[in-house]
């Protein structure tokens, strides 16, 4: 993968972000501390013995990677299709920094507050589970008696299979029975459940998803992941959820140990509707509108209307992704149609955007709220925004001497006047300003709700243009922005490089990294039209999605 | 089986002759401190903001007057409205220094401002550099929990936030800027994530506790029993997966099995809150529901209550807890963040303002002296919760008559102060560290000995009343590259 340089002057760079750090990926080789037992528990069926490698070109694509523990979105998620029980995490569990997206390991840090709050919610889960209404769910058969071993030892084996994500050993069930002496204590069968729970949801195998693999005969630092460690893997990939019966029942019968195998399951998978959510939600902190700063109306409304098209696009249609950027017709209700001057529809529906200007999700309220700036948009943040999460391209932060709080038009000063002026004339700015502004400029006749504009804030003494630029190619309004992106080529490969990110859950990236990115962008089609699905199918059926490279140590 | 046992602190808190439930601990009242053997502990406040506003060559924190008796504005009228000037001191005219990448200087920030000036500020050691926000340096309240004992409590340090979310942006960017707690790992800094959920503070703190009532009590402790027998089994499983781990998952799980070994630790600390100061604080219930994003200048956002999660009542919460921690020796080292760095916490339901804290800071309401008002009173709303903190400890007397505070140094850091700028180069900004303001409480070791003071100590670092809280509290560490002590403030 080459270095691009883009027009910037002196001190403004602007490369592939899998390229920027030189020492990210170099290869350390070190596999201090792994013991060579194989898979992620004592009854894995894997022998622990080395097996053999992959080809050398797939061992070049294999990426780093450590425990990560459960993003608060990831266990709730977890806990409902376990349990059947709603938990919000996130009051409980430390926050998941967004960067953009909520599940960087390398942020994550133990912690009292993470041990403590953990303990806390699983003894909620285990609370909500075996209320009368969930509770024969929760356990699954009924006991005899209150000290019924055998009903007792069937409850482990089913539920910890499912919370741990493979089967408990021998060992696991012996010493978690022993908990049945809690019923003893107690006389109620479900004390002992309840501790059972308890433990399971603090469990490190629970918490984290701790990837142990086989060793590799002649590869220290590389190993061949299990098929209930693959299972996990497309389960948070594709759900952020664990994984269902059908999956690990599948796992249980190796049949996640080939690329056809992985692929006809993630097939099954993308048609859940937890994939739907799952993939709405990877735009959703890609692109920046997790959260919006509006009204709960308007923000529900223009979530709803981005989720739509995504689930209409590369779900219900299975258009190209393309189609997110050139869709005619958009999912509004009568507030959101209010909003953008559309017809209201009776009820919440699809109504055509004829010849407002509005093409696809560049058009949506989510997209254009994001990065907004003191009531107003922010030609540079919008720029920002394209050339970083759309085109993967790398911006340095401003230089120390600018204060990007006070940089603010004077009273009677029009923006784009003040833009041009300040940043797109001036010697010390324009390398980096060139690269931003005149895309945020092409994007002003959408204010920072993403409403249609023609003056600044009301102010008819300034008019918008409209007018900007995207690598020397003139467009206005998000339909043109649109089709300059689609034919610029960089898209395919920047959400393959965005996807990346959010299935391995790391955001810096290393040259191996960048190999894995390339050849599953050469197998889907590196320009024109792609299927998302048929990306993530790539993606999880290239051979290299079946291992881990351990970490450099620290 | 889980075993019971009784702690130091269940002596020192049955010692206080509470009806007990337990017969091991029956025997335990009647035993009052001595004076000598009354831990001390140690408090750290931050606030994320600045104290002055643009164009002003004043705020409204600094006294006209310095030493005792000094007059109070309206940055710090919760002193006087809660009667506890006498308990603190105002140090003033602070300044952290900075300068470019590559040539900050010790204890400096970064050139940029935000937030730059909080890793030199929490820990005494220079900003890393312009894009990495984290402290460089083991933080105060982890040094003060080594040196006072912390081994010896039930929690070695607590490590609170009261702001629940940061309010910008997609909720969780806040980062390293919603965190001030740091600890040296044998040479690497690790952040430490405060909690910020009142009820799992709550939870925490009052680990092992069970009430008097003997039916109570037994269910409680049945309870304790049921969650170490999770504990046991969890710490377990850790330890035999760490042989299956790379080296770099070893030190994440080993970190993980601290902390679960710690709270196996306090599992085993079974007691019984004791009579008189020493209680059960009443359980706080569920957490308020956590606010919305909302973006600079919408007001109508800020005016239908986004970017809040009900921080008054979180921060009343937290600062009961404190105050019980210290008064059953639950620990004797507490940090608590009340806003996040560059707050974007909404000011309206706090004092009325339609905007967050930050954007007050710079454009205050109608700007001049309204706004400067409005930047005080946001200021004020921490020395508040602050001061709060500081009466509680005045009014709760320890085993030999003595006030909890005349062991106690406490600390309120805020992000800023006012004067130059040299990213933008005005004059008079609030995007500067000088003009900074350091609030010092207790009575520890001859702080405040003939009444709260204000000294002006021009061009002193903040950390130095770090170094001084420490000081006083007989403990011989000085922060990072900042050393000395304000001189005046140890009678």
């Amino acid at each position: 993968m080459g270095v691009l340089v883009l027009g910037g002057g002196p001190g403004c760079y602007v490369g592939s972000s899998a390229d920027e750090d030189p020492s990210a990926g170099e290869e350390t080789g070190d596999d201090s501390g792994n013991s060579g037992n194989s898979g992620g528990s004592d009854s894995d069926s894997d022998s622990g013995d080395p097996t053999e490698p992959p080809p050398v070109e797939v061992l070049e694509r294999v990426g780093e990677l450590g425990m990560r523990r459960l993003t608060a979105a990831e266990y709730s998620a977890t806990v409902r299709d376990l349990l059947g029980v709603d938990v919000d995490a996130a009051l409980l569990l430390p926050e998941d920094w967004r960067q953009p997206f909520d599940n960087d390991y390398t942020t994550q840090n133990a912690s009292q507050a993470l041990i403590d709050g953990a303990e806390l919610l699983a003894a909620d889960v285990a609370g909500l589970a075996l209320e009368p209404g969930l509770r024969d769910a929760t356990v699954g058969c009924t006991p005899a008696g209150p000290t019924d071993a055998a009903c007792f030892q069937e409850f482990l084996a089913r539920f910890g299979r499912r919370a741990l994500r493979r089967p408990l050993s021998e060992d696991d069930l012996s010493r978690y029975g022993a908990l049945i002496s809690e019923a003893e204590e107690t006389g109620d069968f479900y004390d002992a459940v309840d501790v059972a729970i308890r433990a399971l949801l603090q469990h490190p195998e629970f918490l984290y998803r701790i990837e142990v693999g086989t060793p590799l005969e002649g590869v220290p630092d590389v190993f061949a992941l299990n098929d209930y460690e693959v299972a996990t893997r497309l389960s948070y990939m594709l759900w952020g959820s664990t994984p269902s019966d059908t999956l690990l029942d599948l796992a249980e019968d190796d049949g996640l140990s080939d690329p056809e195998g992985i692929r006809a399951a993630a097939e099954d998978m993308l048609l859940d509707e937890r994939a739907k959510a799952r993939v709405g939600r990877f735009h959703a902190l890609w692109l920046g509108y997790e959260t919006l700063p509006h009204s709960p109306d308007l923000t529900t409304a223009m979530q709803a209307e981005t989720q739509a098209l995504i689930d209409k696009v590369i779900f219900d249609d299975a258009m190209p992704w393309q189609e997110l950027l050139r869709s005619s017709e958009t999912y509004v209700d009568t507030t959101l149609a209010e909003h953008y001057g559309l017809p209201a529809p009776a009820t919440p529906g699809w109504v055509d955007y004829a010849d407002s200007g509005r093409r696809g999700l560049l058009s949506h309220g989510s997209f254009l709220s994001a990065m907004s700036k003191i009531d107003d948009s922010s030609p540079t943040k919008r720029g920002i925004l394209v050339r970083t999460r759309l085109m993967c391209q790398v911006i340095p932060p401003p230089p120390p001497t600018v204060d990007v709080d006070m940089v603010e038009p004077e009273e009677g000063t029009c923006k784009e006047d003040f833009y041009v002026e300040q940043h797109l004339n001036a010697p010390g700015c324009v390398s980096c300003h060139a690269l931003m502004d005149p895309i945020g400029l092409g994007l002003e006749n959408y204010d920072h709700t993403g409403a249609f504009r023609t003056v600044e804030n009301d102010d008819e003494s300034c008019v918008i243009t409209g007018q900007g630029e995207l690598d020397g190619s003139p467009f206005s309004g998000p339909a043109e922005l649109s089709e300059l992106l689609i034919d610029s080529g960089s898209l395919n490969r920047c959400v393959a490089e965005q996807l990346y990110r959010f299935a391995m859950g790391r955001t810096e990236l290393a040259p191996v990294d960048a190999s894995f990115i390339d050849f599953v962008v050469e197998q889907n089609g590196a320009e024109g039209d792609f299927d998302f699905a048929a990306l993530v199918l790539a993606f999880v059926s290239e051979d290299a999605f079946r291992y881990r490279r351990n970490e450099a140590a620290q | 089986m889980p075993r019971f046992r009784l702690s130091r602190r269940s002596m020192l808190r049955g010692t206080a002759g509470f009806a007990m439930a337990l017969p091991a601990l029956e025997i335990m009242s009647g035993t009052a401190h001595a004076g000598a053997d009354i831990p001390r502990r140690y408090f750290l406040g931050f606030a994320g903001t600045s104290t002055g506003f643009p164009t002003f060559d004043y705020d409204l924190l600094k006294p006209d007057a310095t030493g005792v008796g000094y007059d109070i504005k309206r940055a710090l009228a919760p002193l006087a409205d809660l009667g506890v000037r006498e308990e603190v001191s105002v140090v003033t005219d602070l300044e952290i220094p900075w300068g470019e990448e590559g040539s900050i200087p010790a204890g400096g920030r970064h050139i940029g401002w935000h937030a730059h000036s909080t890793a030199p500020l929490i820990s005494g050691v220079r900003s890393i550099s312009g894009s990495n926000e984290a402290a460089a340096g083991a933080t105060s309240e982890v040094v003060a929990a080594d040196a006072l004992g912390g081994d010896e409590t039930l929690h070695r340090y607590l490590a609170y936030r009261v702001q629940a979310a940061y309010y910008r942006g997609s909720n969780g960017d806040g980062g390293n800027r919603g965190r001030i707690t740091y600890r040296d790992e044998g040479g690497s800094i690790i952040p430490i994530d405060p909690i910020s959920s009142p009820r799992l503070a709550y939870e925490s703190l009052f680990t092992g506790f069970v009430p008097p009532d003997p039916a109570e009590a037994a269910e409680a402790l049945a309870a304790l029993r049921r969650r170490r027998s999770a504990v046991d089994l969890v710490l377990e499983d850790a330890q035999s997966l760490m042989t299956k781990l790379g080296s770099a998952d070893q030190t994440r799980m080993e970190r993980h099995l601290d902390e679960l070994r710690d709270l196996e630790r306090r599992l085993d600390e079974v007691s019984t809150p004791a009579e008189g100061a020493c209680a059960l604080l009443p359980d706080p219930g569920e957490d308020p529901a956590i606010g919305g994003t909302v973006e600079n200048g919408d007001t109508n956002g800020y005016a239908s209550g986004g970017a809040y999660s009900d921080e008054e009542l979180r921060a009343t919460v937290m600062t009961d807890l404190v105050a019980m921690a210290f008064t059953c020796d639950l620990t004797r080292s507490a940090s608590l963040m009340y806003t996040m760095a560059q707050c974007f916490l909404n000011a309206n339901p706090l004092f009325g303002q339609p905007s967050d804290i930050h954007e007050l800071g710079h454009y205050g309401v109608g700007g001049g002296e309204v706004g400067l008002n409005a930047v005080s009173d946001g200021v004020a709303w921490h020395v508040g919760h602050w001061a709060r903190l500081v009466q509680k400890l005045r009014d709760t007397q320890e085993l030999d008559g003595s006030s909890v505070l005349d062991h106690t140094a406490m600390v309120l850091l805020f992000e800023g102060g006012w004067g130059f700028d040299p990213e933008s180069g005005d004059a008079l900004s609030v995007h500067s560290s000088e003009n900074m303001a350091v609030l010092l409480a207790g009575r520890v070791g001859g702080l405040n000995a003939g009444g709260g003071v204000h000294i002006s100590s021009p061009g002193s670092h903040p950390t130095q009343v770090v170094n001084t809280a420490l000081s006083a509290l007989g403990i011989n560490h000085e922060m990072g590259e900042v050393s000395g002590i304000i001189d005046g403030l140890i009678g």
